[in-house]
């Protein structure tokens, strides 16, 4: 007799939480295969998704290029751009008997980055990715065809952050060679050669005693090719 | 991409959905099948999830077009007839394979109509009811399913005398237009289905029927065919038929084709897109969902639509 409350009272407890489980199972059956069916889908473009953005190699010095003929004015890109470069404009069409205007989008190419997410995201592939004017594709590539920055600027820039003991201070304020000599005196009479003809001050500044011995390799260097002038 | 005199005109929907429907035909192993509940009524939902998930992907919309009520609907209504269908799933069925013959890729859809017949075969089905224009003309015509009765689901309502009951006295009239689909109107030399959603429309005490400047075998297209070619001249299409049923005062638009459903809801939502810029004031939905509003009860299915959310984004940049 003690075992039929329980009996009654387990069953009680387990329809309690289960008013999201219905009771008929065939609502059961429809509701397991409805849901199923709507995360086999989600899964299944999952697997689209994967291959749609590795069709595009990412590039910088590209630009977004708007077909018109082919837009059909969605607004994903321009819902999708971080850079606020795609506006929405209407165009006027008319056919025999009938006109209508529809929605364009068009790139500002100020503010085009060519991060390629409108492409991507376009539904009717409309967006092409172009090349920035001094850029060209090489071998699958976006490569600038203008020459490399003077490398002399470099160094300069990169010695406030070598330079990060308390001392270099000084050492880094006068950026011009002439400086390092002044720093230099108290360490060595022969770095006086070194720093003025070869810019790598880089371990120059860090500490005197230890660059003493490397500045000597590049102010061997240094008379090798006074020697070839 | 195509050219035509028209210009150039590109795919729609986006090519991940004809790459995922294609992909199906690759692996046509049979897989081990459990049906919970077997019957020989059999109800095929189509790809509604894939046009969901296809639309949310593009932005087509912001969740006010859904395809996936269709399936919920339509499961609604069968069992109010009195029906507990067989669910054919995708998960061991494929797809009809319609699109995939009219874009001419006809060595997949005979894939996929081997695959979809042999299973069909085996489970024992006796009538087949489709929810899709396209898949009821596919099944029918360009299937040899011998001995298996294919219905598209509003000729099956009105055979088992659907009764829609008396809506409240406070249910305002609303005027209801209905889009005949081609493939199953003018396009299906047998058995066309022109006035069985009409006959289940009337059934519905404070609506009244009205119809568009063209209907029946006359009625103008969507706009789109199939999920192919979208262009301006095809939004072109759609537009005008949307207009045809803002001249005749409509409050609902239906369709019995779930890719009308994606055009015109696409257009709908394009016109929204700023506020007060709405150019169309009626709904656009399934006829399956409309009758299956006007019967009491909730959805049998559960439903697709996000519980957290109580209303669409926004349209434009904030949504």
């Amino acid at each position: 007799m003690a075992t039929s409350p329980a009996a009654a009272a387990k069953p009680a407890a387990a329809s309690a939480p289960a008013p999201q489980a219905p009771a008929d199972p065939l609502t059961g059956y429809y509701r397991a295969v409805r849901q199923m069916n709507i995360q086999l889908a989600k899964d299944r473009y999952k697997q689209g998704f994967k291959v749609r953005t590795q069709e595009y190699i990412r590039g910088r010095g590209t630009l977004a290029v708007v077909d018109e003929e082919i837009c059909m004015g969605c607004t994903h890109c321009f819902d999708n751009c971080a850079f606020e470069s795609i506006g929405m404009v209407d165009r006027k069409f008319a056919l025999p008997e009938y006109s209508y205007t529809s929605r364009k989008a068009i790139i500002i190419e100020e503010n085009c980055v060519g991060c390629e997410k409108c492409a991507i995201v376009c539904p009717v592939d409309a967006i092409t990715m172009v090349t920035k004017h001094g850029f060209e594709v090489r071998d699958g590539r976006v490569v600038s065809t203008t020459p490399p920055a003077p490398l002399a600027p470099r160094p300069l820039a990169a010695t406030p952050t070598t330079a990060r003991p308390t001392a270099a201070a000084p050492a880094s304020a006068p950026k011009p060679a002439a400086p390092a000599p002044v720093v230099k005196p108290a360490a060595a009479p022969p770095a006086t050669e070194a720093p003025q003809p070869k810019p790598p001050p880089k371990p120059e500044p860090k500490t005197e005693e230890e660059s003493a011995e490397p500045s000597e390799e590049p102010a061997e260097e240094a008379p090798d090719e006074e020697g070839d002038g | 991409m195509m050219e035509t005199e028209y210009g150039p005109g590109r795919t729609i929907p986006h090519p991940v959905m004809f790459r995922v429907l294609d992909s199906e035909a690759d692996d046509l192993t049979v897989p081990e099948i459990k049906v919970e509940h077997k019957s020989e009524f059999a109800y095929y939902p189509g790809c509604v999830d894939y046009y969901d998930v296809e639309m949310q992907f593009s932005h087509m919309n912001y969740g006010d077009t859904n395809h996936g009520i269709i399936f919920d609907s339509s499961v609604k209504l069968l069992r109010a007839v009195g029906i507990q269908p067989m669910i054919l799933d995708r998960s061991f069925m494929k797809c009809c394979g319609h699109d995939q013959l009219w874009q001419g890729k006809v060595d997949v859809f005979e894939r996929m109509r081997e695959y979809n017949t042999k299973i069909i075969k085996m489970l024992g089905v006796k009538t087949f009811i489709t929810s899709c224009a396209e898949g009821y003309r596919t099944f029918k015509l360009d299937y040899k399913l011998d001995g298996v009765r294919v219905v598209h689901i509003t000729q099956f309502l009105y055979e088992r005398g659907l009764r829609i009951p008396p809506q409240p006295d406070t249910a305002k009239k609303i005027r209801v237009a209905f889009q005949d689909p081609c493939r199953s109107g003018r396009q299906m030399p047998i058995d066309p289905v022109y006035e069985e959603p009409r006959e289940l429309v009337k059934r519905v005490d404070n609506a009244e029927l009205v119809e568009l400047k063209t209907f029946r075998a006359d009625a103008q297209c969507c706009g789109v065919a199939q999920m192919m070619y979208c262009n301006d001249k095809t939004k072109g299409l759609t537009a005008k038929r949307m207009d045809e049923a803002t001249d005749v005062d409509a409050d609902y638009l239906l369709v019995a084709c779930p890719k009308c459903l994606t055009h015109f809801g696409c257009l709908h939502h394009e016109n929204k897109w700023k506020p007060g810029e709405e150019r169309y004031g009626f709904k656009v939905m399934d006829i399956t969902q409309f009758l299956a509003e006007r019967l009491p009860g909730d959805w049998p299915t559960g439903s697709n639509i996000d519980q957290k959310r109580k209303e669409p984004p926004l349209p434009g940049r904030r949504g």
